[in-house]
Formats: structure tokens, sequence, C-alpha cells
């Protein structure tokens, strides 16, 4: 059986054709948990009793007639930087008080279960969202399925790994510079950043709170959508949260794109060449689906991703501060480090970041009355090796994400096919704010063309089935 | 026995361990911070040649 494989829109056919059981479901993720988690560190807790039980409920509901929706009875795995009722919460560090996630589910959690789906258990993540694989702590260390000496891209890590190996249909990521963009290019996965607000961060670990994104990770971006509906809506308890009206995406998202126009940026995403050729190959293929391409540079590139850099450096640090100051030694050596470093970022220049951010919203705000959605890299090469990682790396690797937290619009990454040496590489698809209807609509007429967001890497192939 | 070089015998370690206080970093986490310093620095002037003026 392969369904686990699958996405949870066929999940959710065959749920209701009778030709599956959540039960069934939840089994095969757990079978493929058992056979692959050790070796490539996709979580960090896992609730397989709770999970078979919430699935034998499904199972039992949609029966009787209940249908909660397309996640009812769909397994999914917990970022484990959201509290959860029913396990402990981490953020991967020792300096997290145990009682903080002592609590009731975040509210994107508390959707998600509303709607039916079955969470198997807390994935893994960078520290804090934030640092990088560190050996030196006693978590797992998330390697990438595609090549497990390679990294798995972070902060999501463990979701990404999740999804790609067949653990899980899906969850909800946090991105504050690409946290889910970054571990889905890596992993050959999905993932959308929606608007700022759009979804809230309500019982989420904050890092840096003008920038951070709560958004969903699957395999397709149809799945997105379906997960993006759940997950969004206005929350008074965030006092980011927009108290907008916000139209379900994933009926939406069918039209197809004839017409539609689509701005490339080439300028700035630097690439090698297999990369560049199969960015090419995607446009192209953007193009025979019927949009009207034409190439543009983004306004203020550099300007923006460096003044969310700094933003994020001072926002993080001011979160940390008394607790990093108290208990130095509990923080992984990568994460303390970027964590000081917005220690030496002056109010001055955190001020002029956020002017900037504004300059190059109006910019875009322009750009998009010419084009409608903008496709780019989501990084310039596929995962890095882990021999050697460390933070001076991770900072000088060719990722293009931070410019869409700096400006808080949606940006989408899906896979484009593989490099040379057989890593995933990924596009970003990016629109105007509350544009994730159109982004998304562009991302799945993509994949109805093509099939790279359904490879599954040859260690799932090869791994124990039930 | 030789003593290893620290970043005490370097002057710009010494203020940047002024500039991190109350955090006290050892001498490894030191030796980053001294890398990264200057881009921040890079990236100040990049978005202070930005024309925000208008920005309220």
């Amino acid at each position: 059986m392969t369904e686990h494989l699958s996405t949870i829109d066929d999940a959710a056919r065959s749920l209701r054709a009778g030709a599956i059981t959540s039960v069934e479901l939840a089994r095969a993720a757990i079978a493929r948990a058992d056979a692959l988690d050790e070796r490539l560190g996709a979580y960090l807790h896992r609730t397989d009793e709770a999970a078979l039980a919430a699935a034998s409920r499904a199972d039992d509901e949609l029966s009787r007639g209940l249908d909660r929706g397309v996640l009812h009875g769909i397994p999914l795995c917990v970022k484990d930087i959201f509290a959860t009722a029913d396990a402990p919460t981490t953020a991967q560090s020792l300096a997290l008080e145990s009682t903080w996630g002592a609590r009731d589910d975040a509210a994107v959690v508390g959707r998600l279960r509303d709607a039916g789906a079955v969470l198997t258990g807390k994935t893994t993540t960078m520290e804090f969202a934030i640092g990088i694989p560190d050996p030196e702590k006693p978590f797992p260390l998330p390697r990438n399925p595609w090549s497990d000496d390679r990294w798995a891209g972070g902060s999501s890590s463990g979701t990404a790994i999740a999804i790609a190996t067949g653990m899980a249909f899906g969850g909800p990521g946090t991105d504050t510079g690409g946290s889910i963009r970054i571990p889905s290019a890596y992993c050959g996965t999905t993932g959308l950043k929606p608007t700022f607000g759009r979804v809230s961060s309500e019982g989420c670990f904050p890092l840096a709170t003008s920038l951070d994104h709560v958004g969903p990770m699957a395999r397709s971006a149809l799945d997105c959508a379906h997960l993006l509906d759940a997950m969004a809506g206005h929350d008074p308890r965030d006092p980011h949260s927009a108290d907008i009206r916000a139209d379900p995406v994933a009926d939406a998202i069918q039209r197809g794109i004839p017409g539609i126009r689509i701005g490339v940026d080439r300028l700035h995403h630097a690439a090698d060449a297999d990369v560049t050729g199969r960015f090419d190959d995607a446009v192209a293929e953007l193009e025979r689906a019927g949009a009207i391409v034409h190439e543009i540079s983004l306004p203020h590139y550099e300007a923006v991703t460096g003044a969310a850099g700094v933003t994020m450096f001072a926002e993080s640090f001011a979160q940390h501060r008394r607790r990093i100051t108290e208990r130095w030694n509990d923080y992984g050596r990568p994460t303390r480090q970027v964590l000081a470093l917005g220690a030496l970022v002056s109010a001055a220049t955190y001020v002029q970041a956020q002017r900037v951010r504004e300059v190059g919203r109006r910019g875009l705000a322009t750009l998009f009355e010419d084009v409608d959605v903008v496709a780019c890299l989501t990084a310039g090469s596929g995962a890095p090796s882990l021999t050697g990682f460390d933070f001076l790396s991770i900072m000088t690797l060719p990722v293009f994400a931070a410019y869409w937290n700096g400006i808080g619009f949606p940006a989408l990454s899906l896979p484009i096919g593989f490099d040379d040496d057989g890593l995933p590489l990924a596009m970003q698809l990016a629109g105007p704010a509350w544009s994730e209807a159109t982004v998304l609509r562009a991302g799945h007429a993509y994949q109805q063309v093509t099939d790279w967001h359904r490879q599954v890497p040859p260690v799932a192939l090869g791994s124990a089935t039930p | 026995m030789t003593r290893l070089p620290t970043t005490d015998d370097d002057p710009a370690a010494a203020a940047l361990r002024v500039r991190l206080a109350p955090l006290e970093p050892d001498d490894d986490d030191l030796r980053v911070l001294l890398v990264l310093d200057p881009a921040l620095q890079a990236i100040d002037a990049l978005l202070t040649s930005i024309d925000v003026d208008y920005v309220p």
C-alpha cells in the first residue's frame, strides 16, 4: 500500500470511497516512523496511541456521516514550537522551561484537531527555530531524506522530512526567514508562508514577532490550500492576527492560469547552471499552462533582505534577552551566537530597517500592478552537506526567502526537479498581500502538469510497509 | 607550555565583549561574532543609503 506517500487530497478521496480507513493511514505513518525516524531525525516526541485513537474516532464519525472536511482522519505532525495539550513542547532547547508548553493546544493545532486531523507527534526544529543542527545537544539531528549526509533545511526540519517519507501528510510550520520554504525546498515538498497575520501564532513560541508567519507544509499546493483553509482566520489572542475576511482558497485554486501574469526575477537569485536550467524549465511549464511571463526585478531586494536580517536578530534577542543572559551555556552554541548578534544591532538600525521594509512594500505594490505572481528560486543549490556545517556556513547559503518575510506577502515554495547530485530544487511563487488563492492556483497549475511533488526519496520506498 | 592566542589578546575582541555585556561569550563564540559584526555594519550602511524620508 502506498496511500501514506500520496497527497492529503488523494487520501481524503480514498477515505470517502471506502478504499482505506484513517486507522490504516495512521498505522502506515507509524510504521514509516518506526522504520526511518532513528535515521532521519524527524520526531522529538511521537503520540502513536493518541493518533490511533483519533483515527478510530475519525473512522467512526465518517461512517456515521459526520464529515469534518478534507483533513478529517488525515495524519499530520506538529513542529515542536507549537504548544500541544497531549505532548511536551521543548522548542528543541534545554533552555526552555518545561512549564512553557503545559497548556491547551496552540491556536493552529486546535483548529487542525477541530478539522478532524490525526496528530502523530512533535517534530524536530532548529533550537527556538533559529539555531542550526547541534550534535552537542541531546536532540535528534534532522537529516535530509534524499541524502542523509545533507541538511534537511530548517527550521521546520522534521515536518518536511516526515512529509517526504510518509510519516505524515503535512503539518503547520513557522517561517521567520524561510523556515517553511527552505526545508520544503531541500526535502522536495511544498510549503506556504502566508500573508503576515493570516494564520494565528498564538501558542507558538515567538522568534521575531514582526516576521513570524505560521503556514502549511505538505506534498502539494492543493494540500497546502486545504491546510490553510483549516488554519487561517482571525484570532483576537494574537495581536498580529488580521481581522479581515479571507475567503477559503482550496476551491478557488483549481481554475488554471490562462492569462495570469508572472514576473520572473533572475537578477537577485544567482545559482549554479543546473539549478537555473531547472528553473528555466519550470517557467516554461508555467508559460505552456497559459501564463504570460516576463522578466522583472524585485525592488530593493538586498536592502529588504538585510532589513529582515537585522529585524530578526534584534527581535529574537529581545525575546530571549533575560533567558540567555541567565542561561548562556544551556543554549546551543550556534543559537547563542545568532541571538547575540541582536545585541549588536542599534536602535537606529532597527528603526531604519522597519522603514526600508515599508519602502519595499510600496515598491512591490507598484510592481504588482503589472504582474499577478512573482516566480523566483527558493535556493540556489540543493541541500548543503552536514559535514563542517556551522553558523557561518548557514549565513552564507544561497537562499532567497527572507525578502518575503520582510515584506509580509505570501510566498509558496514547490519542487521543480533535481540538481546533478539528485537533490531536490525549488522555486517560489509570491504575490501581494492576501493573494494566497492566486499563488496557490499558480502552484497547483504547475503541479497538474509536473510530478516533482510526487517524487519519493528512495529511502522511503525501501522501508517496511504495514 | 605555550598559551594559545585568545580573543583577550585582540583589542577588537575586547571592545566587542564590552558591547555584548552582560552576555559572556567564550572565545569560540567571540571569534564568530567578530566575523559577523562587520557584516552587520555593512547591512546598516546599505539600509542607511535607502531614501526613507517619505516613510512615517
